[in-house]
């Protein structure tokens, strides 16, 4: 999803003007606007999308009506006569006029406007009863005009602002529309065929480093190996506690050597990434287990990567474990390894985030994730599969838990930064 | 000096939408006031500071609505319109009930300088609180510098980014020190801390500011390190345009702060009722989450997990959709379209997804850069 960025050339703005004007056209034709039919000539401004993932842009002509082309549509229309588009407080007088349209006819003109462009009820929601908001009053007159809002029931937020909704200005006097905006996913149309292509500035996202953080320093090979033999039987006692499905006693031959870090820093202590031969990964740090995910965890991580985000059919399958089955499963994890003794805000209730429907298809996970007082970041979170019930990840935040830090072992082996 | 005013206390009414400020051009003063009796005649008695009578507005209403609007002028034919002679003034109300009259003393109504600059302008600042995460093309740094590029096309920017050789002695706000509790061997002192947030009030007061992006941690009564009180105490005007990215922001007193007043959103009638230009607060109800935790190291730097694209993203797409360069739609299409467009970030609840908490006060149709000039109100 993520945009490139595309260098706007005249040849390309001309191409995507002449690729949208019969859209607008059109549009203006459907809806019975007032105006000449809409010609290039007519065209006062253009302002063309930069981003490669919206083909479009913003037409204003030369009599002030403006049409804005997204997702292979018009989805935003506006005259010089709309109301709730108007910037100059001063001539909000010239819409005072009699109230001639009720309200009823006024939701007609709307509805048979948007199927007139083509938009089905089910598109946007159109077979649900719209909030009108009624000609407003204003200095004792009244603004001849109401706006029609359909809102998609799916997408309230915590905040209060519907993500879906068409709105539609109408005038009360006469019943010509003079706003029409369309806020969706949903009725996305196919983009128009653009055969310039213009030089890209900047391509898709690379995942880098914020900021500075903490350079942590190699420690030798000799104390790396001596260093992972001591840890091995907290790493096998981590996976018996938390019930992961690893056969245990895990020896060194398990271990993915060609991938294994370990670094040292003085506040840091040391910090080892470990990955088995089975792509099961495990982070230690603060001296223990602080992250487990399993080779097919969402979570997993690559070797020396961040977190990439991977394909969601990845993780679709049955739902055949209820939400009550995996918390369980979590809980009973974080309790065989202590940690609700030592971060009490592990004994409440996590907040679930149950399996998603993508399409027709669930993507099968469930996460639970404990936030702290401001949110920013997890104290701990788990993944579990939604078919099969097992624990696929686990993270206990120790930077946000500083409780929980315990003494690693003892190496009787000096650090030796030199030998790397 | 006038004689004393006697009070009676009456909770036969209230003002559910009180402005406190008068209209901005110095033009008029407005009362909506509603009582619980209907069908009767009311009387607003206006005085100034120092307890002069200046004015008596009267009417009757049929419904327990009471509009009343003074044009600033007393008695005497003396127009009160200017704000270091007349800061401010105080009304009583009374309802001639049939049980008897009814009084109560409003809030007070405050006259602001007439001081729009001629374009007004951006402050950008953010918290140096994401520095230890992982983020797609380092766009959580990107997003807030597209603001800050958008903003100069719109009436340019207030803020002070210390590159090598430059000082920040007088502090800085682009980014403000944050004293990381996770990270205690990364000192920010506290006079460092005292110094960005003089820094960011002296911007956040400066008259030619109007418009405000913040990206940091915050809550009900705080952006960053500074309170609600302390910016309600510097700043003296009245902004256009306010978006706080930060926990808990539309849950407190920051949208009285900018003079804003939320909750409720309004069409262009009632600014033009209260003689103030419009104006959009947006905030987040409740806390807002902006990255992923878990264990990640490159190439021997410990981070603490990633931020998700989606997160940056959003300001992509608001600015994408709200440019009138570019799609030139009002905040609040602008806002919805934007968090519309973004995919789901796996592993999070529905309500934690960018924009999903922002909540609007004010007027929905703000357009990048309309009100912002002076000619543009009255």
């Amino acid at each position: 999803m993520p945009f490139e960025l595309l260098q706007i050339t005249a040849q390309y703005s001309n191409a995507v003007l002449v690729a949208i004007m019969p859209y607008v056209s059109d549009f203006a034709k459907k809806l019975e606007l007032p105006i000449p039919p809409p010609t290039i000539a007519q065209v006062a401004r253009f302002g063309c999308s930069p981003r490669a993932d919206h083909v479009g842009g913003r037409i204003i002509l030369t009599n002030g009506h403006s049409f804005t082309f997204d997702g292979g549509a018009v989805v935003l229309y506006r005259s010089p006569q709309s109301y709730y588009s108007l910037q100059e407080p001063e001539r909000v007088s010239e819409f005072y006029g009699p109230v001639k349209v009720k309200k009823a006819k006024a939701i007609q003109i709307a509805h048979q406007a948007l199927s007139k462009l083509g938009y089905t009820d089910d598109e946007l929601y159109l077979d649900r009863t719209p909030k009108v908001k009624p000609p407003p009053r204003s200095q004792g007159k009244r603004v001849a005009r109401y706006l029609i809002e359909w809102i998609d029931p799916e997408s309230a937020t915590l905040g209060g602002m519907p993500l879906g909704r068409v709105s539609v200005e109408v005038d009360a006097s006469t019943g010509q529309i003079h706003m029409l905006g369309i806020q969706t996913k949903k009725a996305q149309r196919p983009n128009p065929k653009i055969d310039v292509h213009p030089p890209v500035i900047s391509g898709p996202p690379k995942s880098q480093s914020v900021g500075g953080g903490i350079q942590m320093h190699h420690v030798g090979k000799a104390y790396e190996h001596a260093f992972l033999t001591a840890i091995l039987p907290q790493v096998s006692d981590f996976i018996a506690k938390a019930g992961v499905d690893i056969k245990t006693p895990i020896v060194t031959n398990d271990v993915d050597m060609p991938h294994y870090e370990c670094w040292w820093e003085k506040n840091e202590g040391t910090l080892v990434v470990l990955y088995l031969k089975t792509g099961d990964r495990f982070v230690y740090r603060h001296g223990q287990v602080i992250e487990f995910d399993a080779a097919d965890a969402e979570r997993w991580v690559a070797p020396n990567s961040p977190h990439e985000d991977k394909p969601p059919e990845k993780f679709y399958g049955p739902v055949k474990v209820s939400e009550k089955e995996a918390l369980a499963v979590v809980m009973k994890a974080i309790k065989q390894l202590d940690y609700p003794t030592q971060i009490p805000a592990l004994k409440k209730r996590p907040e679930i985030v149950p399996p998603r429907k993508d399409g027709t298809n669930y993507f099968a996970r469930y996460y639970f994730n404990w936030w702290p007082a401001d949110k920013g970041i997890q104290i701990a979170v788990a993944e579990v599969d939604a078919t099969t019930g097992k624990l696929k990840s686990l993270y206990i935040n120790d930077r946000a838990n500083p409780q929980i830090w315990r003494s690693p072992p003892k190496i009787d082996v000096p650090m030796n930064p030199a030998t790397n | 000096m006038s004689d004393p005013v006697t009070i009676t206390v009456s909770n036969a009414i209230y003002y559910p939408q009180w402005e406190e400020a008068v209209g901005e051009a110095a033009t008029n003063a407005t009362f909506f006031l509603k009582t619980v009796f209907a069908d009767v005649d009311w009387q607003i008695d206006i005085y100034d500071a120092n307890s002069n009578f200046l004015q008596r507005l009267t009417g009757h209403t049929d419904d327990g609505l009471i509009e009343a609007d003074w044009n600033l002028i007393d008695t005497n034919s003396v127009a009160h319109t200017n704000a270091d002679v007349d800061a401010e003034f105080n009304a009583f109300v009374t309802v001639e009930a049939l049980a008897g009259p009814a009084t109560k003393k409003t809030p007070k109504q405050k006259q602001l300088k007439n001081d729009w600059p001629a374009h007004g302008m951006w402050t950008i600042a953010y918290l140096d609180y994401f520095k230890h995460f992982y983020s797609d093309n380092n766009d959580m740094q990107g997003h807030i510098n597209t603001f800050a590029i958008t903003a100069a096309k719109y009436g340019g920017y207030l803020l002070w980014y210390p590159q090598p050789g430059d000082t920040n002695d007088i502090g800085q706000t682009y980014p403000l020190r944050y004293a990381n509790p996770k990270y205690t061997n990364e000192v920010v002192t506290t006079a460092q801390i005292l110094k960005d947030n003089a820094l960011l009030k002296s911007m956040l007061a400066d008259t030619n500011s109007r418009n405000f992006f913040y990206r940091g941690h915050g809550g009900a009564q705080q952006i960053g390190y500074v309170s609600a009180n302390e910016l309600a105490k510097v700043i003296k005007h009245r902004y256009r345009f306010v978006l706080l990215q930060a926990c808990n922001t539309a849950d407190g007193d920051l949208d009285k702060a900018f003079q804003i007043n939320g909750p409720g959103e309004y069409d262009l009638s009632y600014y033009q009722k209260h003689g103030h230009r419009p104006a959009t607060f947006l905030g987040n109800h409740g806390l807002s989450a902006f990255a992923r935790g878990g264990a990640e190291v490159i190439n021997g730097v410990p981070y603490d997990g990633r931020i998700p694209w989606q997160v940056p993203y959003l300001y992509y797409n608001f600015l994408f959709y709200w440019d009138a360069d570019l799609m030139g739609w009002d905040v609040y299409f602008a806002m919805a379209q934007a968090s519309l467009d973004l995919p789901a970030i796996t592993g999070w609840s529905y309500e934690d997804h960018p924009g999903r908490r922002l909540r609007l006060f004010g007027y929905p149709y703000l357009h990048i850069d309309e009100f912002n000039h002076q000619a543009d109100w009255p």
